[in-house]
């Protein structure tokens, strides 16, 4: 909720109107790399299709995503059906109550859309960050695999290049894109625990106590292990969009403990 | 349909259509329903038949027809028969039925897939909501489940009828019906305004305020009684 309430202030205060599909399905969360069961495509082809026609409403072909895990099937099963119209023709037969999707949609991460709007965005603000110093972490699925990644997927720097143009200082550490555990926390919790301990301690290593990321999960993964340390770590996780949404004064929009705490931070000491 | 109409059997005038039941032919009037035809060629229904009026639920069936590989589904007090249909009752699903405490609950997806997990496993598809004789949109209920949206899921089962139609053609194995009654059970306890009318009414009940005319009507005959009723109010529609 944090998430989508602050990246829609965003977005409206620099002259997007943000609407919500009238529908839309679970997209399966994982891109099925079965070859021959396309059954598993078809909730993401749906939200597509649901895409498209509202698309003609609104005079729009750009589907924003928040999640990177949709993000990264939408696409992918989008570049997927471009690629094999065969396959596209048959879930359409299948799809038959529905019309036929015609390719058009471009699925977009809102890291993109704030990126390709960085001069609104520094116009709005109203906040200097002024060097403080945050740490990005980037998880899996908006930089991999390359054919759909936003960045460089061994090294991505599109945030940080965001940030830094927006006032904030970024630390460089080795784990950005380490997986943070993901959905093995229903499996076995020991498993994010050893992979979040990695990338938080890296980060804590370094003085910095902000850690900024664009996926719900990954956030809970990584919240849930800070306190799973035996020596109390100081760090706080949020989300890319309620920083932003702050410099640009975007209160109203911001989780209330981590207004506060953002609040504290820019009252006194800098993020080191 | 105008595949010319087979031969019957019977001596009669009576246009007739041929029909396929548990694998055996039958040749019944044309125009009855698939419930009456069954009935018309011998069979008598114990169970799987009950208001014969389409709302019941009692009653789904599955059928076949020439020339459409479609598989269809339906109600048999509502299908009419059709020449080389292919007819199987369906009037039970066999789905488990859970327990659970309502008032331990609240109206959020985590409680509902604490009892129905299957639910996650919802592929779209949409194979439930074309096996519905109701025409609801139950794919787009189960998907609301997993949006977290109990009021809008319950909405759009409000009309379910329980044949467990949609529950024999999920791939995902969820078992719709006891599900929507859930979500049914906690939009109206917890989401949806109180009956404030009907909260004085059996407090009304409650505290006796009807018992003395209940003894009075109890001790009238019987003529008296049928005057009574005939001459009852009765609320305009």
């Amino acid at each position: 909720m944090e998430y989508e309430k602050t990246a829609i202030a965003i977005l409206g205060k620099i002259g997007f109107k943000i609407i919500e599909l009238n529908k839309w399905y679970c997209c399966g969360t994982l891109y099925s790399l079965t070859i021959d069961d396309l059954s598993k495509h078809i909730g993401a082809i749906r939200v597509l299709i649901n895409a498209q026609k509202e698309s003609v409403k609104y005079k729009t072909s750009e589907l924003l995503t928040l999640c990177p895990m949709c993000f990264n099937v939408l696409k992918r099963v989008n570049n997927y059906l471009t690629k094999y119209p065969d396959k596209l023709e048959t879930i359409s037969r299948y799809i038959d109550e529905e019309e036929p999707y015609k390719l058009g949609i471009v699925v977009k991460h809102v890291v993109e859309t704030l990126v390709e709007n960085i001069d609104a965005i520094k116009k709005s603000k109203v906040i200097e960050p002024g060097g403080k110093r945050i740490a990005v972490y980037y998880g899996c699925t908006i930089v991999r695999p390359r054919e759909i990644g936003i960045d460089n997927p061994e090294d991505p720097v599109i945030i940080e290049k965001f940030l830094n143009e927006i006032g904030f200082e970024t630390i460089d550490y080795p784990y950005k894109t380490l997986c943070c555990g993901s959905y093995q926390v229903l499996l076995d919790k020991n498993i994010v625990y050893r992979n979040s301990s990695r990338i938080l301690n890296e980060i804590v290593n370094r003085n910095v106590n902000l850690l900024i990321t664009v996926c719900p999960l990954c956030l809970y993964n990584l919240r849930e292990t800070v306190d799973k340390f035996e020596k109390k770590i100081e760090i706080k996780i949020i989300y890319l969009t309620d920083i932003v949404a702050y410099v640009m004064g975007l209160r109203n929009s911001i989780d209330s403990n981590t207004l506060s705490f953002l609040d504290k931070v820019f009252s006194s000491n800098p993020l080191s | 349909m105008t595949t010319p109409i087979a031969t019957s059997e019977r001596k009669s005038s009576v246009k007739t259509v041929r029909i396929y039941f548990m694998n055996k032919a039958y040749d019944v009037p044309i125009g009855l329903t698939i419930m009456k035809a069954l009935e018309y060629a011998g069979y008598k229904l114990m169970r799987g038949v009950g208001c014969r009026g389409g709302f019941c639920g009692a009653c789904a069936v599955a059928y076949r027809k020439p020339g459409d590989y479609k598989f269809k589904t339906g109600l048999a007090c509502q299908t009419v028969v059709e020449n080389d249909m292919y007819i199987a009752l369906l009037p039970y699903s066999p789905l488990i039925k859970p327990r659970y405490n309502i008032f331990e609950m609240k109206p959020e997806a985590g409680y509902v897939l604490k009892i129905f997990p299957e639910v996650a496993r919802c592929i779209s598809c949409n194979s439930c909501s074309k096996a519905c004789p109701q025409g609801l949109e139950v794919m787009d209920a189960v998907q609301s489940v997993l949006r977290n949206d109990i009021l809008k899921a319950a909405d759009l089962v409000f009309d379910c009828i329980s044949c467990g139609l949609c529950s024999l053609r999920c791939p995902a194995e969820i078992r719709h019906i006891y599900l929507f009654q859930l979500l049914r059970r906690l939009a109206g306890k917890y989401l949806l305004p109180r009956a404030k009318h009907l909260e004085i009414r059996v407090n009304e009940i409650e505290s006796g305020k009807y018992f003395a005319e209940i003894e009075d009507l109890m001790k009238k005959p019987i003529d008296e009684l049928k005057k009574l009723y005939s001459e009852r109010d009765i609320e305009p529609e």
